[in-house]
């Protein structure tokens, strides 16, 4: 590759993500919604019917279950897009406690770095660590 | 003949064309972008740039060898062999693309494409860095046999990748019929990205969507049912290294745990999602789901 195209490509990509930088500043950062949860769920996993929504960290996560016994779906906020998973067996590397309201999730999956969600109070983080602890490798 | 790199002189015109849709983002709403998505998106494309210009030299040379020594007519430099390498170099990306969807070993460097979550004229440049191993330049070497000269199969090639960048945003919603009819457009092409059931595995066209509608993988963009951007499941990262090569170390895991010679080829060689117990899902095993979904719901 000829090296002053190269510098020239490395500029044009600094100068795009500045300007796309300086457009995005101040824009209100996303939070999840019920709905969104819900709606987004049942589009990523067929007919998932989302119950009990709780969420966490301010609004960037949430935990969900099924109507019918399809286990609990985790929707976390990347930038502006959710990323969720149905969290079976083989998902979940370790689940852990971490304070009284915090839990820190550990996943098999390498393109998803590990989460710590933090509710709103001590005892829906237990009830989430104890629902998820029997999904977990380790 | 001294032919032009077509992607290289149309490297300003991209700048500016992101800029300019960026704007129009910021204005009108009408197109989306992350600050980290679009990096990643643009960051991939410059890697794809210097993993091709590495690699490109062993494919001219393969071309070479098979047209100095196979091919069938001397079909030299005339216009109307631009015309007609421009077609069936259009087909043989038709071809590849819909086996890139089809087969995991070509998906493995394929779905760096499809990666992110967002349709903006950065997804256009979120291109691959592992092309030449998954032998995508094999569906060209045909046109080397038949006789048309690898400096003119590079050109045309580059003048395909150019039309493909435009059709990567939301911005232009439909565009004039006989247009949609013949060409791909970015109505077309968000299908082509979507995750919405109906939309898996269509519209695998370059240039012209008539492959397509000839082949039955068109699908049209239904406004009831618009676009999710991304993969069956998507990246939790905007790790470039982890962008480009997570479905390939998927593949290795898979070989590594795999228990016969039925399991590994299943693995390399069938569908993205294949798995022996069937316990993964494919798109087929997505449509048959969603079709079974929509039909146990009763009409109004």
């Amino acid at each position: 590759m000829d090296p002053l195209i190269l510098v020239g490509s490395i500029a044009g990509i600094a100068l795009m993500v500045a300007v796309n930088w300086a457009l995005l500043r101040g824009r209100t950062p996303a939070r999840l919604t019920a709905d969104a949860v819900a709606e987004r769920l049942a589009a990523d996993f067929i007919g998932y019917e989302a119950h009990d929504i709780t969420f966490a960290n301010g609004g960037k996560a949430a935990l969900a279950r099924s109507r019918d016994g399809r286990g609990i779906a985790l929707t976390i906020l990347m930038g502006d897009r959710m990323i969720t998973r149905l969290l079976s067996p083989g998902v979940l590397r370790s689940v852990s406690a971490h304070g009284n309201a915090s839990l820190r999730i550990r996943f098999e999956d390498f393109t998803l770095p590990a989460a710590s969600l933090t509710f709103d109070d001590a005892e829906t983080g237990r009830k989430w660590a104890e629902a998820l602890a029997d999904l977990a490798r380790d | 003949m001294d032919l032009p790199d077509p992607v290289t002189l149309a490297i300003p015109a991209f700048v500016i064309l992101i800029i300019a849709e960026m704007v129009y983002a910021r204005i009108t709403r009408k197109a989306a972008f992350e600050v980290k998505d679009s990096a990643t998106s643009l960051i991939m494309g410059l890697g794809s740039q210097l993993a091709g210009a590495a690699m490109n030299g062993a494919v001219i040379a393969i071309g070479f060898y098979l047209w100095q020594n196979f091919r069938l007519f001397d079909i030299g430099w005339a216009i109307w062999a631009f015309v007609v390498a421009f077609l069936l170099e259009d087909l043989a990306y038709y071809v590849f693309h819909r086996m890139a969807h089809r087969v995991r070993w070509f998906w493995a460097s394929h779905v760096i494409h499809h990666s992110s979550q967002h349709y903006n004229l950065t997804t256009a440049l979120r291109q691959t860095w592992t092309g030449f191993f998954s032998i995508a330049f094999a569906f060209r070497l045909p046109l080397f046999v038949i006789g048309f000269h690898p400096l003119m199969i590079a050109f045309v090639k580059g003048l395909n990748l150019v039309y493909q960048f435009w059709i990567h945003t939301e911005a232009i919603n439909k565009c004039p019929r006989w247009f949609e009819a013949v060409f791909n457009t970015p109505s077309h092409h968000r299908v082509h990205h979507a995750t919405n059931p109906r939309y898996l595995d269509a519209n695998y066209a370059g240039t012209l969507i008539v492959w397509d509608k000839m082949f039955g993988t068109f699908v049209p963009e239904l406004a009831e049912d618009p676009p999710r951007y991304g993969i069956v499941k998507n990246l939790g990262t905007f790790n470039p290294l982890k962008v480009a090569f997570h479905e390939w170390v998927g593949i290795a895991k898979d070989l590594w745990a795999a228990k016969s010679w039925r399991e590994r080829a299943g693995y390399f060689l069938g569908p993205p999602g294949w798995s022996p117990d069937g316990s993964r899902q494919t798109s087929d095993s997505i449509k048959a789901e969603w079709r079974a979904a929509v039909d146990k719901v009763p009409a109004e």
